[in-house]
């Protein structure tokens, strides 16, 4: 009986231990492992805590920096999911590609296709963590049969999650 | 053999026929969606539109709410809470509304109100119910419990259909109609909305009250 007592104390304290560690603000913190780019022929890859997080086609690099590279001419690419695939796939004219976060940003005539939905604008951006995309201006969306006009747009393709605001209006 | 082969050419021809003319008779409703934003979930692909919410159906009513969510696959409009819907010479608000694009209806499911409007826009009826279905198509409104108000004339019934097109009103079961002194009790009874003429038929009970 007294060594039960004991094993339940200690599983209690070790409960209690295990939910501070987990619910404390260091966790949070914890380092991550960062976006990283390679950058091959006229392909940049996108990488994300070790795996493909996307393929950009460009015709050539007009400028690079240290923290930017600039595309000019057409752009089209592929974004890829945890699993490696396909999430997305984009195209455009002119662009650039931020060198530490590997997001990029689509200057004209920007298009991304995904399961069941497409979308027309003029610049797009694209936030490569958090998968998430972004455009603002004259917008055309199609989702399955429908087709949606708007001014902005917000689609986390994690959450699977499409926001369109700026008299979004539905022709069905 | 060959009726055989006559036979099954016919039928051949004759199944992709049906088919096909099956296909044209289902019609979707078209229309447009207007809301301050819109969310869309592609894994449940349904659409949920918040803020000044206006639907216009190509031909049909408009609809306004505060919140809607449209599915996709069903075809399903539903607008939460308030709701006012506008067509020709009616104004009607209620709560909690459903509208099935597919076989073109509008069902508003609690507190319906009916505005009968004439020609100059004033009111010429008031109708109440505790349930409203629309068919868009054939402009027809099946309503329950229901009563209409019209000129000191004051009509109640457990049911009734409301041909809009004829702005006629075709009351059902438990009709009670009260126009000063008078009561009459019928099974059925007709109100235009426009000549306001009321005419109660089946077995009908009158009820006076003498003045003294």
């Amino acid at each position: 009986m007294r060594y039960l007592t004991l094993i339940a104390i200690i599983l209690c304290i070790s409960l209690i231990g295990w939910w501070l560690w987990r619910s404390s603000p260091e966790r949070e913190k914890e380092p991550v492992t960062g976006p990283k780019l390679l950058i091959e022929g006229g392909e940049i890859v996108g990488m994300y805590e070790g795996r493909k997080s996307f393929i950009l086609k460009a015709d050539r690099f007009k400028a690079e920096t240290e923290t930017n590279a600039i595309i000019d001419g057409k752009i089209e690419g592929s974004v890829f999911d945890e699993k490696g695939e396909l999430l997305v796939s984009f195209e455009g004219i002119g662009g650039e590609v931020n060198l530490v976060t590997s997001d990029f940003r689509i200057y004209s005539k920007g298009k991304i296709r995904g399961k069941d939905f497409e979308v027309f604008a003029d610049s797009l951006n694209w936030e490569n963590r958090n998968s998430i995309f972004e455009a603002n201006g004259d917008i055309e969306v199609r989702i399955a049969s429908y087709k949606v006009r708007c001014r902005n747009i917000r689609a986390d393709l994690i959450a699977q999650r499409i926001e369109l605001s700026g008299n979004p209006v539905l022709e069905f | 053999m060959r009726k055989l082969l006559i036979l099954t050419l016919c039928l051949m021809l004759f199944i992709p026929t049906v088919i096909y003319a099956q296909k044209q008779q289902t019609t979707t409703q078209s229309g447009k969606l207007y809301g301050d934003k819109f969310i869309y979930d592609m894994k449940s692909k349904l659409l949920k539109v918040e803020g000044n919410v206006r639907v216009e159906l190509k031909d049909g009513p408009k609809i306004w709410g505060n919140k809607l969510d449209f599915d996709q696959d069903k075809q399903i409009m539903i607008v939460p809470g308030v709701v006012r819907v506008e067509m020709e010479k009616l104004k009607i608000t209620g709560t909690d509304m459903e509208a099935a694009l597919n076989n073109n209806r509008i069902v508003i499911k609690k507190d319906v109100k009916i505005l009968s409007l004439d020609e100059k826009g004033n009111i010429s009826a008031t109708i109440t119910c505790s349930k409203l279905d629309y068919n868009t198509n054939t402009k027809e409104a099946k309503v329950e419990q229901v009563t209409v108000e019209q000129e000191g004339t004051k009509a109640s019934a457990n049911s009734g259909i409301f041909l809009i097109d004829k702005e006629e009103f075709r009351l059902t079961g438990n009709v009670i109609i009260s126009r000063e002194d008078i009561t009459l009790k019928s099974n059925e009874a007709v109100l235009n909305t426009k000549t306001q003429v009321l005419e109660a038929t089946g077995s009908v009970e009158a009820e006076f009250q003498v003045k003294e």
